[in-house]
């Protein structure tokens, strides 16, 4: 049988290696990399921590105190935890220019989503209106994917936009401030559903709430953001892990795949891969190439690889991400009372805003405040630090935010192509985005519906908060090698064969041709084994 | 005394009058040496003074907790980006993540509504009442060093 490989083992590549492993295939995966430090205490709690390590300080801020949200760095509200910088250190010979686009890239075994809050959420048919495949082609592809990771859903008033797949398992239990959320929803059901089209329900999380396949049902211990002690919480790694203890998969880290070589008739040859560090290169060879290095790096593999074939500098089109938009709000009701620090710390709720089209629909996912560092917020409320100390401590069981999500269409605007220095032998990435122009309208609109329905549920939204978080930081890259019925010359076919190389596939999201308001992941991941199952 | 040994008290001095401020208790010796440990490796904190003015809050601020207050309160609505803020906020942090001040943080009797709002108000009315103390102050300050005086004050 053929031999394939495989670069990146996100999300994407992991559930595709495991997919054509099954059918028999020999599978090399090449990848950066990086690891994640030990898991620290497996059983403490996130309070318990700050007790029981020698040295609390440096494991939640880190050893140069770059997990401090500092008043000067004008940064995000919250930074990702110190043991979470591995997922984004970059090799020395990556280089990326970005014109109002701030991306995260991952170079880390398992990807960008070792750090995920783990929303799935399938699209549905409206949504995948510009797919070449409707909703029942990937149904059971979203279900096997349900089942190799766990996900946990409720079938409730959000059905109407999330359609039930299988293998969804029971829900994880309610905070009590998301509990007193769902129920002042069912309460004023009738205004918010009637009047501003807006839907709450239980947001659909990839953390286990039974024990499976030797992984425990979530301990509520409050640690997610930090890296989930027991696997509660699905990240690719352990998928990673599975298919390493399989006899036909080699995995190559320590590998930055930098371009292809390929012959007259476009028929790749090998991947010309470094070691990061040691600069010499070598080849890798296969019969089949399968990109699945995040969007950005595949197109930036591909944009090499005709850059060093040719000498032509291509540009891909159509570079999407979801804007989010923050709006962190306190509920009067749960305000003074005590904060749970032994809770599931990210969102348990989801929020969906129908419009008239239902392509455009708004997705948003509720998160209320439990473990967590407090700084961050303190700093940002209107007292001296004093004060706002003494009232966030009786305010704390009350806050939290909404992360809406706006759908992106592929526009000509926004690209992702090569520079050179003349000289250098490492093209950087160049990405560039701009917003279309209605954006600030449609935020503008959808917000006014969100804090109206959060002031229905007894919820106000302090002023000067809300924060439009730069294009780049939702981390859902999409579109730049669509699928399509056509052949154009940068694009794949429905299942997702480059048009341009003859043996090349796309699996991660370079090929997903218009980006709904949903987390992405999900989708990935069931395409990528729509590809495996299709195409191999 | 050493340089780097009285600069070393200076920076204990200071996190022990912040400390008090902020969650009216004193460091631990914990809490002293990972202020310390911030102030070496967090170039704004050491750079966050550059400014005559910001020195000026810095030096007013670590008199006692009743003039951090006032500083804090000022440089809140005029100079959220100032040094001493940054050193605030930094202590914030490193008092959260670490017993036993993060109890202060993470452990707050229930209240009821009308305490809660007699609390916000109480808070709200200390901080809006040291603001304008504190404008009233430093206003004139901040205007003679602009002037000036600001060489004056640094070779202090
Ligand atoms: C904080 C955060 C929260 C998120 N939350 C959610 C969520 O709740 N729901 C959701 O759906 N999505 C979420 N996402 C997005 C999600 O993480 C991504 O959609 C997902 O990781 C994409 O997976 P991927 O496999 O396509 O690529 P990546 O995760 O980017 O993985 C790329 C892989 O390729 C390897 N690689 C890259 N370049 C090379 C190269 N040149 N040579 C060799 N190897 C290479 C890397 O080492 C890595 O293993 C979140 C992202 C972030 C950052
Ligand atoms: S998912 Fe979160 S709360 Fe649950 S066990 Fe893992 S870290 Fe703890």
């Amino acid at each position: 049988m053929d031999k394939l490989l495989i670069v990146g083992s996100g999300a994407s590549g992991v559930h595709f290696a495991l997919s054509v492993l099954q059918k028999g295939y020999h599978v090399i995966m090449a990848d950066v990399g990086h690891r994640k430090p030990a898991t620290i205490d497996r059983s403490a709690a996130f309070d318990e921590l700050k007790t029981g390590l020698d040295d609390p300080v440096r494991y939640f801020l880190g050893d140069e105190y770059e997990a401090v949200v500092s008043p000067q760095a004008r940064q995000e509200y919250y930074g990702f935890p110190p043991n979470k910088s591995y997922l984004f250190k970059q090799p020395a010979t990556f280089h990326f220019e970005g014109q109002g686009f701030q991306p995260l890239f991952s170079f880390a075994q398992g990807g960008l989503a070792e750090a995920w809050t783990g929303g799935v959420y399938p699209f549905n048919d409206a949504e995948l209106g510009d797919f070449p495949f409707d909703y029942s082609e990937i149904d059971p592809y979203y279900s096997e994917i349900a089942r190799r990771i766990g996900i946990t859903g409720a079938r409730d008033d959000l059905a109407r936009f999330f359609p039930v797949h299988d293998n969804l398992l029971e829900p994880l239990e309610l905070d009590r401030h998301s509990a007193q959320l769902l129920a002042a929803y069912e309460m004023k059901r009738r205004y918010l559903v009637g009047k501003l089209r807006c839907y709450i329900g239980r947001s659909r999380v990839a953390t286990l709430s039974v024990d499976r396949d030797g992984r425990t049902a979530c301990a509520y211990c409050g640690r997610c953001l930090w890296g989930c002690p027991l696997h509660s919480l699905y990240t690719p790694s352990l998928t990673l892990e599975e298919l390493r203890r399989h006899p036909n998969f080699t995995y190559l880290p320590d590998t930055y795949v930098s371009y292809f070589t390929y012959d007259a008739h476009r028929r790749i040859l090998s991947a010309v891969a470094e070691t990061p560090g040691e600069g010499r290169s070598r080849e890798i060879t296969a019969d089949r190439f399968i990109l699945a290095a995040g969007t950005l790096s595949s197109s930036a593999i591909y944009l090499r690889s005709i850059f060093q074939g040719t000498g032509e500098i291509a540009i891909l089109r159509g570079l999407m991400d979801n804007r989010q938009v923050l709006v962190p709000f306190l509920n009067l009701k749960m305000a003074g009372q005590t904060y749970e620090p032994r809770s599931y710390q990210y969102h348990q709720l989801a929020v969906g805003i129908e419009q008239n089209d239902p392509r455009k629909y708004v997705h948003g996912q509720i998160t209320t405040l439990k473990a967590a560092l407090a700084h961050p917020i303190i700093q940002n409320m209107p007292f001296d630090l004093r004060a706002s100390t003494a009232v966030f401590r009786k305010v704390r069981a009350g806050l939290g935010v909404v992360n809406v999500n706006f759908r992106d269409v592929r526009r000509e605007s926004n690209y992702v192509t090569l520079k050179t220095d003349g000289a250098s032998d490492h093209p950087r990435l160049a990405i560039c985005y701009s917003p279309p122009a209605e954006e600030r309208i449609l935020i503008k609109q959808v917000l006014k519906t969100v804090k109206r329905a959060l002031w229905s549920l007894g919820c106000v939204v302090p002023p000067g908060t809300i924060h439009v978080r730069p294009m780049g930081a939702s981390a859902h890259y999409a579109g730049t090698v669509p699928m399509s019925t056509g052949a154009g010359l940068h694009t794949a076919s429905r299942d997702c064969g480059s048009h341009y190389f003859d043996n090349l596939y796309f699996v991660d999201g370079t090929t997903i041709p218009s980006l709904p308001a949903k987390n992405l992941t999900f989708t990935l991941m069931a395409n990528a084994i729509r590809v495996a199952d299709r195409a191999f | 005394m050493s340089d780097s040994r009285s600069a070393q008290n200076a920076l204990d001095r200071e996190c022990s009058v912040f400390s008090r401020y902020l969650i009216g208790q004193p460091p631990s010796a914990y809490v002293l040496s990972k202020y310390r440990d911030a102030h070496a490796k967090l170039p704004y904190l050491r750079d966050g003074a550059a400014a005559p003015f910001d020195a000026l809050l810095i030096r007013l601020a670590c008199w006692n907790p009743f003039l951090t207050r006032l500083v804090d309160s000022h440089a809140r609505v005029f100079f959220k980006h100032s040094g001493v803020r940054a050193k605030l906020v930094v202590l914030l942090a490193i008092l959260e993540s670490c017993a036993p001040s993060h109890r202060y943080f993470d452990r707050s009797e229930p209240c009821g509504k009308a305490m809660l709002l007699l609390i916000t108000l109480y808070h709200g009315l200390t901080f809006l009442g040291s603001f304008v103390l504190a404008t009233i102050v430093l206003w004139p300050a901040r205007f003679l060093l602009e002037c000036g005086f600001a060489r004056l004050w640094t070779s202090r």
